[in-house]
């Protein structure tokens, strides 16, 4: 007969417990709140994260060009199959020192319905759902400028930054005019 | 959250096309089952196509929660389920039922749902696998006559899913449709470029042939002569098999320089034809983007307290929706200022006898294949001629004798000066001011035209060409602080060397002759605040020199190096990227690499600027009243004197040497202008001359023209590696080329 009919009574239970433990939602600590899916990186020594929503890719950065009479934290232009991309050095929005690229850096496309940008990841840390919950407000030891575009930090650390407001945020979007340069 | 829904929109919309797609093959499975046996044993290869398509759009319908549709579908499969268990012959009022099945699917699509319940009920009743087949069909149609026949019954004009003549795309898609097609530019540049590499390389090929033959007549000298010679003979061997294999490669790169040239023409051709394909899909009517005209103009006439009609012709001219979003702030611009300061108040206008309300007309014409003309005529006061005038004099623009010998239009295109608009005092008369510089510079940004002309009491008139579409433009392709640009060809006045003993230093500017007149000299790395190149010295001899020209003025831009002229395509620079200074986008090289365009507008400006002031081009006398002073150097007796008469009757000092030392040692002696030189001289030919000159420290900035009777490409090379600042060829050389030279160098 088949396998299945040879299991006893006391397998069965095992497996129903098994099954059990593997249906249960892994325990929410303090809060619950639904789950916040997320894009994590590293930057340095921190770990950060974006909510996926904003995430349109992540792609490796083959070759930036870096363009003239621009501010230091645009760190230059990507070619995306054909469309421009601005790449941001997200260490200087935050007021930290620039970011080093390296064989490993990435850069996290955030896209809105009118804004698109890349942000530098040192290098990607995966996929995570956070329950909302567990995400406490910035420390207020923080510079301001830092607290402006965090959404929050988790329990283990790990900072979240507010995609949403680098894309509505007008101060981010360069636009020069000879006049006002000098 | 909103991620979702965008999903299942995308999802819905995948559905659809699914959906059609297997609407079309059961429609037209159906239509050859009718034509054909009518469902019988030989239509089983139909009826099995019929049962798939059903079933899975059944199931496609379910997976995105189309119930009506799946319902249908069901009832369609159970259907030809049946059929296929056991063929029969199918009736009229089966296949009726079939094909209002189809065209409720089609319905339902669209989005009816609510609207055909009751035709899904009958059509559900009628597709019951129970009551098909000819017995008990036989019946029900003598039962509903009637009604089955008035049923529509031509599918083939019914269904708009799969029939209709226009379809919606969206502006995204078609979007992104142009931008690959905008791609395989690039791809047709770079299958350009290898034809032109083959041919490169043949060439190259051919000069071994060349010397080949010149060494033919001593290999052949050597094989008689050295017979008995066995190691010379297998060199030989090899020799005349390496001709052998020369050749053979010369003709296979010519055949191969062929089938790519021929390629690449044929690439360029389709491609061009699939942009102009996807342009002409890309325009809209002119009238999308007048829409908010009538209320700004309503508005601001109220504000101004001022009665203004606006009248518009020609906006069903279709245009590129690129050029139209571009061309809206410039309309905007002048429709404002032709409110605020054109049209005339009621009272005013009475006076003259105009009528109360004044009226702005704005027509919108297709002038050719690839131009628009927009015209933005006004029936108000015109422009005060006068007053511009006796303001560009006032900013030293003029002298009043310039002034009173320009004509008309002349005059009134002085309103499109930057400099003059900015100037309050231009602003109040004209009311044409900032604004116009600004529309003017946007408008030459899509390479259009703009020109004015008024008539004072009657009116001003403003004539605008855009370019029906935005596409490629050709562009040089420089190097400046290490970095490569693209400038705008059309923007290009002239490339050259720079000649640093011809750098003059007006009112604290420095400038270089140009065509008699001074033009201020820059390093471009500087303007753009990039890091000057480590090879360069900021003026050094011969560093080449990128002259701009726009709206008149012009610059000279030192750079590192000019890598070539190309056509590009222009790009955003990206949303976060709204507007940099001195950039109007970027291109993408066949390559892959980025390379950022630069505004040439914007670059004058940021000269200007950082001058402190407007530095259009001052006349300047280019020839002082001091004599210059020319050394001959030429071998030959004749052309010594030719040259030493032609010289001295040009209003030069000339002194003669007979070869390279001679003149070295005079050059040393005495204080020359310039240097005429032959190549070929005993003792010291020209370029060790010329070398030589370069390396004395007090000559080493002065100019040479070398003369001479080898022209090749290689040769004027050599010349130019040993230092000439001109290369003039014998054979091609007539007394005002020559003196032209000397003129420009001296």
């Amino acid at each position: 007969m088949s396998a299945g009919a040879s299991i006893d009574d006391r397998e069965r239970a095992l497996l129903h417990e098994r099954a059990k433990d593997l249906a249960v939602v892994p325990a929410t600590t303090p809060g619950e709140g639904e789950l916040l899916s997320v894009v994590q990186f590293s930057l340095g020594a921190e770990v950060y994260a974006v909510e996926n929503r904003h995430v349109r890719e992540v792609l490796p950065i083959l070759r930036v060009r870096s363009l003239p009479g621009v501010p230091p934290f645009v760190r230059g232009i990507i070619n995306v199959r054909g469309r421009i991309v601005s790449l941001l050095d997200v260490r200087l929005i935050l007021g930290l020192s620039q970011s080093a690229l390296g064989p490993a850096s990435c850069m996290i496309v955030l896209q809105s319905a009118d804004m698109e940008l890349g942000l530098i990841a040192d290098s990607l840390a995966g996929l995570a759902g956070i329950p909302s919950g567990t995400i406490q407000p910035m420390l207020p030891t923080l510079t301001k400028s830092r607290v402006e575009y965090l959404k929050g930090v988790t329990a283990g650390g790990l900072v979240i930054l507010d995609a949403g407001k680098l894309l509505e945020d007008k101060r981010l979007v360069i636009n020069d005019d000879v006049e006002g340069a000098s | 959250m909103s991620k979702e829904s965008e999903f299942l929109i995308r999802v819905q919309e995948t559905f659809k096309a699914e959906a059609e797609g297997h609407h079309s093959t059961m429609l037209k499975g159906l239509l050859e089952l009718e034509k054909g046996g009518n469902g019988t044993e030989g239509d089983r290869p139909i009826i099995e196509s019929m049962f798939r398509e059903a079933h899975s759009l059944k199931g496609a319908a379910r997976a995105v929660d189309m119930i009506g549709i799946e319902q249908v579908c069901q009832s369609i499969e159970s259907v030809f389920s049946a059929l296929k268990q056991a063929p029969r012959r199918l009736d009229k009022r089966t296949f009726e039922a079939l094909y209002r099945a189809l065209d409720l699917i089609a319905g339902l699509l669209r989005g009816n749902a609510p609207a055909l319940e009751r035709e899904m009920a009958d059509v559900l009743v009628m597709l019951d696998p129970t009551t098909i087949g000819q017995d008990v069909i036989t019946t029900a149609r003598e039962e509903r006559p009637a009604e089955a026949v008035s049923l529509p019954i031509s599918p083939m004009h019914k269904v708009p899913l799969t029939m209709s003549e226009t379809v919606r795309v969206s502006a995204k898609r078609l979007g992104s449709i142009f931008l690959h097609a905008e791609e395989m530019l690039s791809l047709k540049l770079a299958m350009t470029q290898h034809a032109a590499d083959f041919l490169e390389l043949e060439g190259f090929v051919g000069s071994l042939s060349k010397e080949w033959a010149k060494a033919g007549p001593a290999i052949k000298r050597l094989s008689v002569q050295c017979s008995g010679n066995a190691s010379l003979r297998k060199i030989l061997d090899f020799l005349e098999w390496h001709k052998a294999q020369d050749r053979a490669a010369r003709q296979k790169l010519d055949k191969m320089w062929a089938a790519a040239a021929q390629d690449s023409l044929h690439a360029g051709e389709r491609v061009e034809g699939l942009l102009t394909e996807i342009r002409a899909a890309l325009l809209l009517p002119f009238s999308s983007l007048l829409e908010i005209f009538p209320r700004m103009v309503r508005d601001l006439a109220a504000e101004e307290r001022k009665e203004v009609k606006w009248e518009t012709r020609g906006e069903d001219t279709r245009i590129d929706r690129r050029v139209l979003e571009e061309i809206k702030d410039p309309l905007i611009h002048i429709v404002r200022n032709s409110i605020s300061h054109g049209i005339e108040s009621p009272g005013e206008r009475e006076k003259k006898a105009k009528p109360r309300a004044g009226t702005i007309r704005l027509s919108v014409e297709q002038a050719d294949k690839e131009k628009i003309v927009l015209t933005v005529s006004d029936d108000g006061a015109g422009i005060d001629l006068d007053r511009v005038k006796s303001a560009a004099i006032a900013r030293a623009f003029l002298t009043a004798a310039d002034a009173a010998q320009l004509s008309e239009a002349e005059v009134t295109d002085l309103i499109f000066l930057p400099e003059l608009s900015t100037s309050p005092m231009i602003t109040d008369i004209a009311g044409r001011g900032l604004g116009l510089a600004i529309a003017r510079e946007k408008i030459e940004g899509i390479g259009g035209e703009i020109s004015v002309e008024t008539a004072t009491a009657r009116g001003t008139s403003l004539h605008i060409q855009i370019p029906l579409t935005l596409a490629t433009f050709r562009g040089v392709m420089i190097r400046t602080g290490g970095e490569s640009f693209v400038i705008p060809t059309a923007s290009v006045d002239r490339v050259l060397h720079l000649d640093p003993t011809t750098i003059v230093f007006l009112e604290g500017q420095k400038c270089i002759p140009l065509d008699a007149r001074a033009v201020s000299l820059v390093n471009l790395a500087d303007v753009l605040g990039l890091e000057e190149g480590a090879d360069h010295e900021p003026d050094a001899f011969r560093r080449p020199v990128i002259v701009l020209l726009v709206a008149g003025t012009r610059v000279a831009f030192m750079i590192d190096d000019v890598l070539g002229e190309q056509e590009v395509l222009v790009k955003t620079l990206g949303r976060q990227l709204a507007r940099v200074r001195n950039l109007s986008g970027a291109t993408v090289l066949s390559t892959g690499e980025v390379v950022p365009i630069l505004n040439p507008s914007d670059l004058m400006r940021s000269v200007t600027l950082a001058a402190g002031r407007a530095l259009a081009s001052h006349e300047v006398s280019a020839r002082t009243t001091a004599v210059r002073r020319i050394l001959v150097a030429e071998d030959s007796v004749t052309s010594r004197m030719l040259l030493k008469s032609i010289l001295e009757a040009a209003g030069y000092e000339v002194q003669t040497a007979v070869d390279g030392v001679e003149a070295f040692t005079a050059l040393r002696d005495t204080e020359f202008d310039l240097l005429v030189s032959d190549i070929e001289m005993p003792r010291m030919s020209g370029l060790a001359l010329c070398r030589e000159v370069r390396g004395f420290p007090r000559t080493a900035n002065l100019p040479v023209v070398l003369v001479t009777t080898l022209d090749s490409r290689e040769d004027r090379e050599r010349g130019i590696d040993a230092g000439a600042n001109a290369y003039l060829v014998k054979s091609s050389f007539d007394q005002t080329n020559l003196l032209e030279v000397i003129k420009r160098l001296v």
